[in-house]
């Protein structure tokens, strides 16, 4: 069984709903809906994101669903992105936008490791240059906030 | 990834939970933005233990940041007085703290409080301001003190005071530490038997239940610690007179209580906490003891008697303190509700014992023993004699075989003696095969295949580890001259052990894992993701790594494979033996079972 998504700029997608249903949001809407062959708008994505989100679904349509492992420290889970997710990130911050307004967890979850792992580690100037961010701090400001933080840092 | 701004909080938020505190310390100097998102990360959590943590804070700006920043803070531990007394004037207070940590160790106060911060309301002594912290955070949910906070010098009745000040409304962890290192004493060293002690045990157990009786009414009338959970207490070893085990009459207020930590715990506190258990902590099912005295035999039993409900976690530091007695104990309390149990040392725990373990215990989840690398004098763990529980099957006493079953994931458990007439080890250089004991040669195979048949119940099991004991370079020395040993390969180092002290290092009577053995008797065991191996005698080749491939597809390493010892049967071919395991191995780089080849 296929469902009909189109995307904020009048595209359409054919996909299994199997697939579809990977999104929480499409799922929710299709039980509510129930039978029906009308097609489901999602304003909120362009055909561009979702391209990408309908490609990350077909390649996780068999993984299970997610079980939160509660115990599990996510700081120390951020490096377990697997090789295909990892590349496919590269993209953009729109997916995560997009994931996040579909509700795909698990796609939305490896999209904040993704940018968490840049963050990691990094001075506060190579930040800004991997975000494109412009430093509006005062030379005072900054020394001032550095003083502040200098009993957190190094640990 | 261009504009971070765009990203709604939520999803911020979720972000940093994957990064760590010095990341929020570089996000917060990137841009205004930033500092607004990152700045309740980086005060949620005030942790000062160093000098440099300290220094930092206690200049007029880190103060002034403590102040603008307060509402964040969440969690603060310090080792420094100054900054208690802080706490105890900061404005605005704190007071949204869920978990707070003092541990003051052993400063020497009355000198520190004339130099506290600044005049005024300083509180006078320690424990008077650290109460005055606990009254401003009602929803405290972890607490942690050490006797810092409440000497008995600076303030009569200070620890009373102090578990009354403690707020109950949520609590969840309660962490308790009455250790003192000027009084501490090697726990080597406490291995004699303090036996003034033992004698007046009576004595003082009959004067605590007075004490408590006496005290009860004034615990009936504080609060209950309804939330709280789970209560660590550290005591100071065998120094009795350290820690009053009427301080702890508290107990009786924790009716919810579920698991208790104990360290170095002295012989009359041991004596007098199962009567307080018993007697008011109906849902304790975890208990975990560390660095114990060895006389505590008998408070032992009794505190394995003071779970109601049986215990279901259980991780104790030594058998010569459980005994036979303690064991048929918690057999009788435990056998249908113990998930996890781990025993540091086994060493005196009969073999026939492990296997009355085995055979009762139904809901096992983690049997565990020494950890990697814990080199103490006596460690090792629990251990099975295949041969006798074989030949016991075999006489008709059908309660030998084990109940251990799919509740089971990790695995420790040296099983021993078993008949291996293929196996030969090295002394000084010549081949020599192993003593059988008086073991039926001919019983090789039934006996592995019994055992693996024992195993092969398992089928949830994720770890199985045949033995971590690691050898104890000190024991080693009183053995072997040094400067023989310092020139030994690892190997013959071991050999030399085993023949000089035998039964520790590595073990030579044991399964096989071949499938001549019965290998084939574990295919059910589909979950399988480690094996060790390292101190046994196996004989894992080639065939066996492609069975392990095909029926064990989430196997992903098998510790201690290295063929290069001179004890297998394939010891004529051996070198081409490892050449093939080798070649395999280098052939399936990113793990042994096949889900990795998908």
């Amino acid at each position: 069984m296929t469902v009909i998504l189109v995307s904020s700029d009048n595209q359409d997608f054919k996909v299994d709903k199997e697939v579809a249903e990977r999104s929480i949001l499409i799922k929710n809407m299709l039980e509510d809906v129930g039978e029906s062959d009308s097609p489901i708008p999602l304003p909120n994505v362009t055909a561009a994101v979702l391209t990408k989100v309908i490609e990350y679904c077909e390649h996780h349509r068999n993984d299970p669903v997610q079980v939160p492992e509660e115990t599990d420290d996510p700081r120390k889970r951020s490096n377990d992105i697997e090789e295909w997710d990892m590349k496919f990130m590269q993209v953009d911050h729109e997916i995560i936008l997009a994931a996040n307004y579909l509700d795909i967890k698990p796609l939305l979850d490896v999209g904040c490791k993704t940018v968490a792992n840049i963050i990691k580690g990094k001075t506060p100037e190579e930040i800004r240059k991997a975000f494109n961010i412009v430093n509006d701090f005062t030379p005072e400001e900054e020394a001032q906030i550095k003083k502040e933080n200098e009993w957190a840092e190094d640990r | 990834m261009t504009s971070f701004s765009s990203l709604p909080q939520e999803v911020i938020d979720i972000i940093i939970t994957h990064l760590i505190h010095r990341d929020y310390a570089s996000c917060v100097l990137v841009s205004h933005a930033w500092r607004s998102y990152f700045t309740p990360s980086l005060w949620r959590t005030v942790r000062v233990v160093d000098e440099t943590a300290n220094n930092c804070l206690k200049t007029q700006q880190g103060r002034n940041a403590l102040a603008r920043y307060s509402q964040y803070i969440r969690e603060f531990e310090t080792t420094y007085l100054g900054l208690v007394f802080y706490l105890t004037i900061a404005r605005p207070a704190i007071t949204k703290l869920v978990s707070l940590t003092i541990r003051l160790k052993d400063h020497r106060f009355s000198k520190l409080t004339a130099k506290a911060d600044q005049a005024g309301d300083v509180p006078k002594s320690v424990t008077s301001s650290v109460i005055k912290v606990l009254k401003n955070n009602p929803g405290l949910r972890s607490l942690n003190l050490d006797r810092g906070c409440f000497r008995y010098k600076d303030d009569e009745g200070a620890f009373e005071f102090l578990t009354i000040a403690i707020p109950t409304a949520r609590l969840e962890r309660l962490e308790l530490s009455f250790f003192d290192s000027h009084w501490a004493r090697d726990l080597e060293g406490a291995a004699i038997t303090d036996s003034a002690a033992t004698a007046s045990s009576i004595t003082y157990t009959n004067q605590f239940l007075a004490g408590v009786k006496l005290l009860l009414p004034i615990n009936l009338e504080q609060d209950r610690f309804f939330s709280l959970k789970e209560i660590a207490i550290t005591g100071n070893g065998i120094k009795a007179s350290s820690m009053d085990p009427i301080r702890l009459s508290f107990l009786v207020r924790c009716p919810n209580l579920e698991r208790i930590r104990l360290d170095r715990l002295d012989h009359p506190t041991m004596a007098c906490l199962p009567i307080l258990l018993k007697m008011a902590c109906h849902r304790l099912d975890c208990l975990e003891l560390t660095n114990c005295t060895n006389d505590i035999t008998e408070p032992l039993v009794d505190l394995l008697q003071a779970s109601k409900r049986g215990w279901k976690e259980l991780r104790l530091p030594s058998m010569y303190a459980l005994t036979r007695l303690g064991l048929a104990m918690l057999l009788d309390t435990s056998s249908e509700t113990l998930e996890v149990l781990r025993i540091e040392n086994a060493e005196d725990l009969l073999r026939r014992d492990t296997v009355g373990l085995l055979s009762s215990t139904t809901r096992l989840r983690r049997l565990e023993g020494p950890s990697d690398g814990q080199v103490t004098r006596f460690t090792s763990e629990l251990t099975v004699d295949a041969y006798e529980n074989y030949q016991e099957y075999v006489d008709g006493q059908k309660d030998r075989a084990w109940a251990v079953g799919p509740s089971m994931e990790y695995m420790q458990l040296s099983i021993q003696r078993v008949p291996r007439p293929d196996v030969v080890c090295r002394q000084g250089g010549r081949h020599l095969t192993f003593s059988q004991e008086g073991l039926d040669a001919d019983l090789r195979f039934e006996v592995q295949r019994w055992i693996y048949t024992q195993l092969s119940k398992m089928t949830c099991l994720k770890e199985l580890v045949l033995g971590k004991m690691d050898l104890d370079p000190e024991l080693l020395a009183s053995y072997i001259d040094p400067l023989l040993s310092s020139s030994m390969d690892p190997i013959a180092y071991e050999e030399a052990l085993l023949m000089s002290y035998s039964g520790r290092g590595f073990q030579y009577l044991t399964m096989e894992f071949s499938l001549e053995s019965g290998l084939d008797i574990l295919e059910g065991m589909k979950e399988l993701r480690v094996l060790d191996v390292r101190r046994t005698a196996h004989n894992i080749g080639v065939k066996e790594l492609e069975w392990m491939h095909i029926n064990w597809p989430k196997l992903e390493k098998i510790r201690g494979l290295e063929t290069e010892r001179g004890w297998s049967v394939h010891r004529g071919e051996g070198k081409e033996f490892k050449a093939g395991v080798d070649a395999w191995m280098a052939a399936h780089p990113r793990g042994i079972g096949s889900s990795f080849y998908l």
